[in-house]
């Protein structure tokens, strides 16, 4: 997909994001290389001030985390790449759909902007939504709106031109675990962001 | 720019801390982590090997079910095999698993529920290697809600185990 933006912007060396590989579901992907994702972005524990119930999801555009309320105002928290997409909508949502190794479609808009890209592209290791896609509905309404992996771990953290919330793909197929289909996400307002 | 202003959170944070430790007041280690949203809790990504936070943040405790149902599907499957490899891996912990329901029916029904959703989990956690000794049950019924609505919002966080890591025996 396209080069990330802002900070992340400079050359990187892509290579250096990747260590190792694994298998899931039968597909084989690499690794991310923790050590080049900065301290910051990386899944931890932190305190968190908020009347969400335990088990909801949490989404700070502005920051660049997502987070799963624990009990006790502590939440796990994941560092996250917004595309343009992800600044699109805000308020609550619930996951009302998971996949495996998602397949893709890219939108209308897009393709308009990049032409060369496939019109479908199957769930894979080259799938820009990676290993996991958590689906945003809303009485029932599939928002567009989607959480799920990268083939780019160099983007977490920063901004990109297009997808909704990335998170790295040891970190999405963490969250599909720990968040069951009736999940409530609530996406923050940021009114500074178009 | 939101790289930046994670940045400066931190910096902030770190701030706070060095002013406490030169203050040396006597409550600082109560008070080091701000309790502030973004505050560090345990070891940030530094977590000590078979721990238990190693175990909450890169394991998982919980598990769900669906409506009346004490199956375990293919979710609970690969949480509890991780659990299982921790287990195999670590073994000076102890498991408490923990069954809970929520609605609908009577609270003898949930309990019985909850009941079985917690033997379910302790089996499947057997069979994949862990000794039946480092295991306890305990059921909720419906007692222990983490949230109360009529809608799957709730439901979906209710119907759960969670499996907590007690006592290093032997330590």
């Amino acid at each position: 997909m396209a080069a990330p933006t802002g900070a992340f912007a400079q050359d990187v060396n892509e290579a250096a994001f990747f260590k190792g590989s694994a298998t899931d579901n039968g597909v084989t992907f690499r690794r991310t290389n923790l050590q080049k994702i900065d301290k910051v972005w990386r899944r931890q524990l932190v305190k968190y001030k908020s009347e969400e119930a335990p088990g909801t999801i949490v989404v700070d555009t502005r920051n660049n985390f997502l987070y799963v309320i624990f009990e006790n105002h502590t939440a796990l928290r994941y560092g996250v790449g917004v595309g343009k997409e992800g600044f699109q909508w805000f308020g609550r949502a619930r996951i009302d759909r998971k996949a495996i190794w998602p397949q893709w479609v890219p939108p209308p808009e897009m393709l308009l902007r990049r032409p060369e890209l496939p019109k479908f592209m199957a769930g894979g290791a080259d799938n820009p939504l990676g290993p996991r896609a958590l689906y945003l509905y809303r009485d029932g309404r599939d928002l567009g709106y989607r959480l799920h992996g990268t083939t780019e771990p160099w983007s977490i953290g920063g901004d990109v031109s297009s997808g909704c919330i990335r998170l790295l793909n040891e970190d999405i197929i963490d969250l599909y675990q720990r968040s069951p289909v009736g999940t409530l996400v609530l996406v923050l307002e940021h009114i500074n962001r178009g | 720019m939101a790289y930046a202003a994670a940045r400066g959170i931190r910096g902030g944070m770190m701030a706070i801390g060095l002013l406490l430790a030169l203050a040396g007041c006597s409550t600082m280690e109560k008070v080091a982590s701000p309790d502030v949203t973004d505050a560090p809790v345990g070891a940030g990504v530094d977590i000590p090997a078979g721990s238990n936070e190693d175990f909450i943040v890169n394991v998982g405790r919980r598990i769900y079910f669906t409506e009346k149902s004490a199956e375990l599907n293919d979710t609970a499957r690969v949480t509890l095999d991780k659990q299982a490899e921790f287990l195999a891996q670590y073994p000076q912990w102890k498991i408490k698993v923990e069954g809970f329901a929520d609605e609908p029916g009577t609270a003898e029904f949930n309990m019985q529920l909850s009941q079985k959703r917690a033997e379910n989990t302790r089996a499947y956690l057997i069979s994949k290697g862990v000794a039946p000794i480092r295991t306890r049950i305990k059921a909720f019924g419906n007692t222990e809600l983490v949230k109360k609505c009529a809608d799957v919002t709730c439901y979906s966080q209710n119907r759960r185990a969670v499996i907590v890591l007690e006592g290093r025996s032997g330590a």
